[in-house]
């Protein structure tokens, strides 16, 4: 509610007339994208605050950005209709008091009056400017010539199409990004044109030197000319039409229409008049008030930190500060936006984003393709992109370039924005610009509120309504967040996330599987999720947790991996790859006294007994005399190896000795999937480490290391997460975010999900963060402590329960001749422990026959 | 219609034999069995897998059902009714535990191993499955 207090509607047609009542009102004067963002954000804030907005064209507020679609002829419909930015029910329906073709005279801010070309007089209590921006026209002679036109609103826009349908020869004046957009217009009207640029590049805030090269022969195959530092020092005539341009070295050029877009100059008279304080536009502060206090200003007539801005995309920024301000709540304060733009520029694709030149970066460039993409760096962060001609990877450089992400390899950073998709991008990455709409808005309404179609996303965040080149993106996170209608519960007996389950058992102190079933979700225990819970509670608890075997798989009960035969398989840990004579023969006399039936060299590097039965797995162990290789489990598999600088010519870096201790320093620990991971000496990557859960390779002078790689089911290749220079961060680092993953994946969850469910950025600023990375060191190593404790093999001395590994003994009759199934799990009866029970017991025959089976 | 023979009350273990929440494998009269201790008592299934044979002592018990070890299908522990899978159920035996020892009845008849001696289990025929497993083993062969 607002803190005004609300006026009694007087007026629910929307079509108010100017002599509402005096009260607590909101009045915003100008109907651009910017009047309209600020109408909205009020009314999320306030239903009830009076607003009232002043347009001073005659038809609704309309959106500017689609005006080179509308110039160039591609929008079929209505010079307007497409472009209004709500239909006519909207105000209606959200009670907002439209006066169209009202044009504010003077502001008197002493009385809180505005009076207007009506000849009323309108109160208000908070005023809003949205006054926009006129087209910056130069001084010249001519300029007022017939022909001559702004490229600025819609009138101008059809003047100029109509005009460009019938013209011989075409100038734009004004080589930035609405030049072009106008000089591409024009000839889409099949009309020449030539660009005339005051400076020696186009686009010389958006483009560097070398994609500005690039764009001249697009342009010229289109027969649109680019006529470089070359000032304009007067317009000629013939019969007050103009018919070509003279510049300042005395060469003219022939044109029968001329288009200017120098710039824009923010509409301030109307603040000027009143006394609030302008320089290039009406000066605000960084919660958008002018030197009035009652007054704020917002979009293109505002002037915030000595900026002026000519595109879209902070009006929506400005739009929530305003209305914070107007409601006299408190919000962020605006601190500038970061300048970009996506547009079309002679039929390529443009996006330019923040500081495109830096102080270091990667460029990579097609010049046969017109392709040229580059990430601008400063300071190690990113700073700046250019993209063009190939523009895959927009969204994540916005985001990369806003979150300042730390950048150790620009090109494989480049590399990878192009590969990234909509379901790499964080939840905060901005969607649509043009009205401020997040991923996590569009998946939150998919999710949480329901809605299955784009439409109906689109009409309630409002995402894609703006100028629309949103789109598809919106429509691939609608697909992607409706892959489950329902949130991602542990496990579908518990309406519980995994957050929500481990919340409650770090609040409760819960530390065993029963307790948690007991109190969470139904209550009752389910098969499904007893494993996650038992992996649950001894993550949270840093394994000291109250181990219950039962809620574990049989696996993880016998330490060995049930075959289809209701044997198991013993994969002794075999670090790095890294095995000896010794043990080789250990292996290979265990191999035959227990009658293993396959013996195989498996792709993590190590050996496979098969076919062992339960009952010798005890002894097997024993007798092999090496630790548990976690083959079975939810655990560190392996670290796989290549011999690295022991032995092969193109080692770099001491592979084996890295995979060697990383296997050392992880195994023992269980994760919420398996983990495989891998050390490559070099770049040949002969330990396939690019496609582990977690991987290292060694690069000249330093190691990268890989996260989210498999070969599996699914192939995916590693995120590079960082460039490190030592073996010893390379371990750090990786460490980390295994402990990152222990905390935060899902049960079954495998690093290839988890990385960009997560988010490379995410995972970034967590691990390489110098107190995040501290941090989870230290939970892993209170893990890794609890964990040491026990090579799970060692049970074959300390089983949990004596019969552990032991079926029950045989009962035989004391007739033969029944029917023996030899299934699986069915010992042979002569292998049978002795443990007092006698193998062979006789048929007991007792009465009276029990009533019930339990 | 075959005649039953029940052999009533064969003492397959003693109570403790069984940890609480799991099932071990014993064989009686060469028939191979699951036998299972929860806080409810003890239960008695046939030991094999209707979907492809997995042994069921080795599964995990949970909600008074167990699921096999090798691609989790459930059966209802007290009557071994095939739960949320088309694979049939299997064979439940009547169970008791007498002051620490634990009873299994079991039928005698060669004839009985077409049949089903529990109604309740007989609901579903065991059919061959061709079917891909829903679940998975929780761990592939992957060393």
């Amino acid at each position: 509610m607002s803190e005004n207090g609300h006026l009694p509607r007087v007026n629910g047609s929307g079509r108010a007339t100017a002599s509402s009542p005096a009260g607590s009102r909101i009045v915003i004067v100008g109907g651009g994208i910017a009047g309209q963002s600020v109408c909205e954000q009020l009314r999320e804030r306030d239903p009830e605050v009076s607003v009232t907005l002043v347009c001073a064209e005659p038809h609704l507020p309309y959106d500017r950005v689609h005006l080179s679609d509308l110039l160039s002829g591609e929008e079929p419909s209505g010079p307007l209709g497409e472009l209004q930015l709500r239909p006519e029910e909207w105000y209606d329906d959200n009670r907002i008091e439209v006066l169209l073709d009202v044009r504010v005279e003077r502001i008197d801010p002493l009385a809180g009056e505005l009076a207007l070309s009506s000849g009323d007089t309108l109160a208000y209590d908070k005023l809003a400017l949205a006054l926009g921006s006129q087209p910056l026209m130069p001084p010249i002679p001519g300029i007022d010539l017939a022909g001559v036109y702004a490229y600025r609103g819609p009138n101008d826009t059809s003047a100029i199409r109509a005009a460009a349908a019938e013209a011989s020869y075409a100038a734009v004046i004004g080589g930035g990004l609405l030049g072009l957009e106008a000089a591409r217009g024009v000839q889409a009207q099949g009309c020449p044109v030539t660009v005339v640029h005051l400076m020696d590049r186009l686009m010389e805030r958006q483009l560097d030197a070398g994609a500005a090269q690039m764009l001249l022969p697009a342009m010229e195959e289109l027969d649109m000319e680019v006529m470089l530092e070359r000032q304009t020092a007067e317009l000629l005539g013939e019969d007050g039409c103009v018919r070509g341009l003279r510049f300042s070295d005395g060469e003219e050029l022939a044109a029968d229409l001329v288009a200017v877009s120098i710039g824009i100059r923010p509409e301030k008279e109307l603040a000027e008049l009143a006394g609030i304080d302008c320089n290039r536009g009406v000066i605000v502060d960084d919660r958008l008030r002018t030197s009035e206090p009652d007054v704020v200003a917002l979009g293109e007539c505002a002037e915030h930190r000595g900026v002026v801005y000519g595109i879209v995309a902070p009006i929506y920024e400005h739009a929530k500060v305003a209305a914070d301000t107007l409601l006299e709540r408190d919000g962020d304060d605006y601190r500038g936006s970061l300048p970009w733009a996506k547009l079309k520029v002679a039929e390529v694709d443009l996006v330019s984003i923040g500081d495109v030149e830096g102080d270091g970066g990667a460029t990579s460039a097609l010049a046969d393709r017109r392709e040229y993409r580059k990430i601008a760096i400063r300071d190690g962060r990113m700073a700046g992109a250019i993209l063009l001609g190939d523009t895959r990877g927009t969204e994540a450089l916005l985001e990369a370039v806003r979150s300042g992400e730390r950048i150790d390899d620009p090109l494989a950073r480049l590399a990878e924005a192009a590969e990234a998709g909509p379901e790499d991008l964080p939840d905060e990455a901005q969607v649509c610009d043009c009205n401020g709409v997040c991923k996590g808005d569009i998946v939150r309404a998919v999710t949480e509120d329901g809605m299955s179609s784009k439409q109906e996303v689109m009409r309630v965040t409002r995402a894609g309504t703006g100028c629309g080149s949103c789109k598809p993106l919106v429509s691939d996170i609608v697909a992607i967040a409706g892959g489950g209608n329902e949130p991602a519960y542990l496990c579908p007996c518990r309406k519980q996330t995994r957050e929500d389950v481990a919340e409650q058992i770090m609040a409760k102190g819960y530390e065993a599987v029963s307790e948690v079933s007991e109190a969470c979700g139904t209550g009752r225990e389910c098969g499904l999720c007893k494993p996650a819970l038992a992996y649950l509670v001894s993550q949270i608890n840093d394994n000291r947790h109250r181990e219950e075997r039962s809620a574990r798989h049989i696996n993880d009960r016998v330490h060995a991996n049930i075959q289809n035969d209701g044997t198991f398989s013993v994969v002794p840990r075999m670090r790095g790859g890294v095995t000896n004579s010794d043990q080789l023969r250990r292996i290979a006399d265990a191999a035959d006294k227990y009658g293993v039936r396959m013996i195989k060299v498996t792709g993590s590097q190590r050996i496979d007994l098969l076919g062992v039965q339960k009952e010798d797995l005890p002894a097997i162990w024993e007798d092999i005399g090496m630790p548990s290789g976690h083959a079975y489990g939810k655990a560190i598999r392996m670290v796989k190896s290549c011999v690295g600088t022991d032995f092969c010519r193109f080692g770099l870096g001491d592979s084996i000795k890295l995979g060697v201790e990383l296997e050392g320093a992880w195994e023992g620990l269980h994760t919420p999937a398996k983990v495989k991971s891998g050390v490559s000496g070099c770049p040949r990557n002969c330990a396939e480490a690019t496609v582990k859960d977690i991987g290292v390779v060694a690069i000249e002078g330093g190691w990268q290391v890989y996260v989210g790689g498999a070969a599996g089911g699914t192939v995916r290749k590693g995120d590079v997460l960082t460039t490190v220079e030592t073996a010893v961060e390379a371990q750090r680092i990786a460490t980390a975010f295994l402990q990152l993953y222990r905390e935060h994946a899902s049960f079954k969850e495998r690093t290839y999900d988890f990385v960009p469910r997560f988010g490379l950025e995410e995972i970034r600023e967590q691990v390489l963060d110098e107190d995040h990375q501290a941090a989870l060191i230290e939970r892993y190593r209170l893990a890794k402590t609890a964990a040491a404790a026990g090579d799970p093999w060692l049970e074959r001395r300390r089983p949990y329960h004596p019969r552990q590994f032991a079926s029950l003994d045989p009962v035989e009759l004391p007739q033969a001749g029944l029917p023996g199934a030899d299934g699986p799990g069915d010992p042979d009866p002569g292998d049978a422990p002795d443990d007092g029970h006698p193998a062979d017991r006789e048929l007991e025959l007792v009465g009276p026959p029990p009533e019930a089976d339990k | 219609m075959t005649e039953t023979l029940l052999i009533e009350g064969v003492r397959v273990c003693e109570a403790d034999d069984v940890p609480v929440g799991e099932g071990r494998a014993v064989t009686v009269a060469g028939r191979p069995l699951a036998i299972y201790r929860t806080d409810e008592g003890f239960f008695a299934l046939d030991n094999t897998c209707t979907h492809m044979g997995g042994p069921l002592a080795d599964g995990l018990v949970a909600d008074e059902t167990v699921a096999c070890p090798l691609h989790d299908r459930r059966f209802e522990l007290a009557t071994g009714r095939a739960v949320g899978h088309e694979c049939g159920g299997v064979a439940a035996y009547p169970v008791e535990d007498r002051d620490g020892d634990v009873f299994v009845t079991v039928p005698l008849l060669e004839s009985l191993a077409a049949d089903n001696p529990e109604p309740d289990a007989g609901a579903e025929e065991p059919e061959p499955e061709a079917v891909p497993a829903g679940g998975e083993s929780p761990a592939g062969n992957t060393g």
